[in-house]
């Protein structure tokens, strides 16, 4: 693989069929040592069938998945592909040692560690069967860390997470590739999730891949956006027109939208001395939802 | 794939069921001997039913021994269907499967971990309940009359055509995402196995020998009507009746002979196992392996009463049990071969999800 010290991952010309279904045509993409990377696409995009090819758990009807390290040894790569595999008769630790067999890794303090990491250690002897959701996940990616793995592939890993089950994985995940430097493969619905974890996203339509962006390049697409609320939208628009910035009115609530860096008091002073009255303005960067929506098209999720 | 192995052997010991069966197999063979003790010594005379002193010649000692070690054969394949397609099957549908992909283990390695797993797990079982049947006829004063050894060597060969069983299973197993159709599909095999096996096994009979039976027949109706047994006419009939393709079963023959030489599909029949838990029968040990009885039981018509000794000596009509043994370890070598390497290109291809 070109450029193996820094690539993780070199997935090309990747096609996958079923029967005469085509799940993924072609798709190519390129995970950089180190990163998070987030894969964003509706429903039946292919992002769940690139992971499991990814991972082996299926073979690619063409194409090639080459990987930039020694992806053979047992634990190398890490995965909770969908729902986590874990032994339901069994306590979350003895879920770890299982997969510390699995792995013919010495059963060591090394699990205790874990179980620290993804909450579990006060489970005790309570049964995985018996487990929350967010519990079994935070287990699969435990059994997932088993071995130290150089890269792990989650998909949807935060589903059926409470929100402080969201937070632990999402600071779980950054420790493990800020401390431990584990490329991270990641796949979410929640976009607003992914966008604080990952560090590039590829996004996936109808089994390709449309566009590989850093979070800079998604942040600076759009610029910074602004809806402006006024009893007078057509006056305010011809002010922020004149101050340089693309500007629109949502036909549907009157709010005008103004693409731009702007000084808020100028425009305020301008429009008061025009009569125009200001209720409220409220200003963001571009966020991932904007960037898919405007890319993908339409309100799928992600 | 040690490692793997150990961890599987490791998994199955934890396993309820599997210790469910093992339990059986240490209690049902003493439970049988049991039986067959109060069989033979049960009287009953008008005066009511007693108990009388065990009384066995020792070629039914013999018998029975090789029945109650046999027994297994019969026994264990419903409970290994069972066994390894709901473990297996659990593995698949539940993802540790995919656990053991994911970690690094090659699929030949995952495909043949559990096919060696489950192989020993067969063999365990089929050895537990050899020993137990043993002990429970040692117990019962019974036996066990080992036959000098050559019964363990007949014990052996049974275990090992039995695994040609639970290399399909485990591939059947390993082929479904589905847990419920490789159980379905592997107890209606095993109920159908026996109904198949004595079908086969009624066209044992190699066209040699059949002819060579024939030859004797004639021989011996010739003689007859010479003498004037058999007028001329009934002497025909009887010749008739008796050739070497009657014999042999007729037309059927040329279809389930061919059958019955390539599968392990004959052996409860050339073994007498059928008739492990039926003492009406003779409870005869025959030393040596001749295709004369089934003549006698599936052929021959017309009151012939020959000679056994005449058929013996024509070609191919007696073997060892020893060759016998020798030629089903070969077949199922390698229809376990051929089933394990047809179960791993499925599984190799299949796609886990």
């Amino acid at each position: 693989m070109e450029n193996s010290s820094e690539m993780m991952l070199k997935v090309t010309d990747v096609c996958k069929n079923y029967g005469k279904h085509e799940v993924l045509k072609q798709m190519s993409f390129a995970v950089p040592k180190g990163s998070i990377y987030g894969l964003v696409g509706k429903n039946g995009a292919g992002k769940t069938t690139i992971m499991r090819i990814i991972s082996g758990l299926q073979k690619p009807t063409s194409g090639k998945v080459e990987y930039g390290f020694d992806h053979k040894g047992y634990g190398k790569v890490g995965a909770l592909v969908e729902l986590p595999s874990v032994y339901s008769t069994k306590s979350a630790r003895d879920n770890l040692i299982f997969q510390y067999m699995n792995l013919g890794l010495k059963i060591d303090d090394s699990i205790d560690e874990i179980l620290e990491l993804i909450g579990l250690a006060h489970t005790g002897k309570k049964k995985a069967g018996r487990f929350s959701l967010g519990m079994r996940q935070r287990l699969g990616i435990g059994m997932a860390m088993a071995g130290n793995p150089d890269m792990l592939i989650l998909d949807e890993p935060i589903n059926g997470l409470d929100p402080e089950g969201i937070i632990q994985v999402r600071d779980l995940l950054l420790r493990l590739n800020r401390e431990k430097g584990i490329t991270i493969i990641i796949s979410s619905h929640i976009l607003s999730e992914l966008s604080k974890l990952a560090t590039n996203f590829a996004f996936v339509q109808d089994g390709t891949i449309v566009r590989e962006v850093t979070t800079e390049e998604v942040e600076n697409a759009g610029g910074i956006q602004s809806d402006f609320y006024s009893a007078n939208p057509e006056g305010l628009a011809e002010v922020l027109k004149g101050r340089g910035l693309e500007v629109r009115i949502d036909p549907q609530t009157g709010i005008v939208k103004a693409k731009g860096v702007f000084n808020l008091t100028e425009v305020v002073t301008e429009a008061a001395q025009k009569g125009i009255n200001i209720a409220r303005v409220s200003t963001r960067d571009t966020d991932l939802e904007t960037y898919f929506i405007n890319l993908v098209g339409g309100h799928g999720n992600g | 794939m040690g490692k793997l192995l150990r961890f599987e052997l490791r998994r199955i010991r934890m396993n309820l069921f599997f210790w469910i069966i093992t339990a059986y197999c240490v209690v049902w063979p003493i439970f049988v001997s049991g039986f067959y003790r109060l069989m033979f010594t049960l009287n009953i005379t008008d005066n009511g039913i007693s108990f009388g002193a065990l009384n066995m010649k020792a070629d039914e000692k013999k018998y029975v021994t090789w029945l109650i070690l046999s027994a297994f054969f019969a026994e264990m394949p419903k409970f290994m269907a069972l066994f390894t397609c709901l473990y297996i099957g659990k593995d698949t549908s539940d993802g540790f499967v995919r656990n053991k992909i994911i970690s690094g283990h090659s699929r030949l390695s995952v495909f043949m971990t559990n096919n060696v797993a489950q192989s020993l797990i067969c063999i365990f079982w089929c050895v537990v309940y050899s020993c137990f049947g043993a002990l429970g006829l040692k117990i019962m004063g019974i036996g066990p009359d080992i036959n000098g050894g050559e019964m363990l060597m007949r014990v052996a060969t049974a275990i090992v055509v039995l695994l040609v069983m639970s290399a399909l299973f485990t591939s059947l197993a390993m082929a479904f995402r589905n847990r419920a159709l490789p159980v379905v599909l592997s107890i209606l095999f095993t109920m159908i196995i026996g109904t198949v096996t004595m079908a086969v096994g009624m066209f044992n009979m190699p066209k040699t020998a059949a002819d060579g039976y024939e030859k004797v027949c004639v021989e011996y109706v010739d003689d007859s009507v010479a003498k004037g047994i058999f007028t001329q006419k009934e002497g025909d009939a009887i010749k008739k009746i008796n050739t070497s393709e009657n014999i042999r079963g007729g037309k059927a023959w040329y279809v389930f002979h061919p059958v019955y030489q390539a599968t392990t599909a004959g052996f409860q029949s050339d073994f007498g196992m059928p008739n492990a838990f039926g003492l009406g029968a003779e409870l005869e040990y025959p030393e040596k392996f001749t295709f004369t009885d089934t003549f006698n039981e599936y052929a021959v018509k017309g009151n012939v009463f020959v000679d056994q000794a005449a058929f013996d000596k024509q070609p191919g009509v007696t073997t060892s049990y020893g060759a016998k043994c020798l030629e089903y370890v070969l077949k199922s070598v390698i229809w376990y071969a051929v089933i394990t390497v047809a179960g791993f290109v499925v599984f190799r291809k299949k796609d886990l999800f």
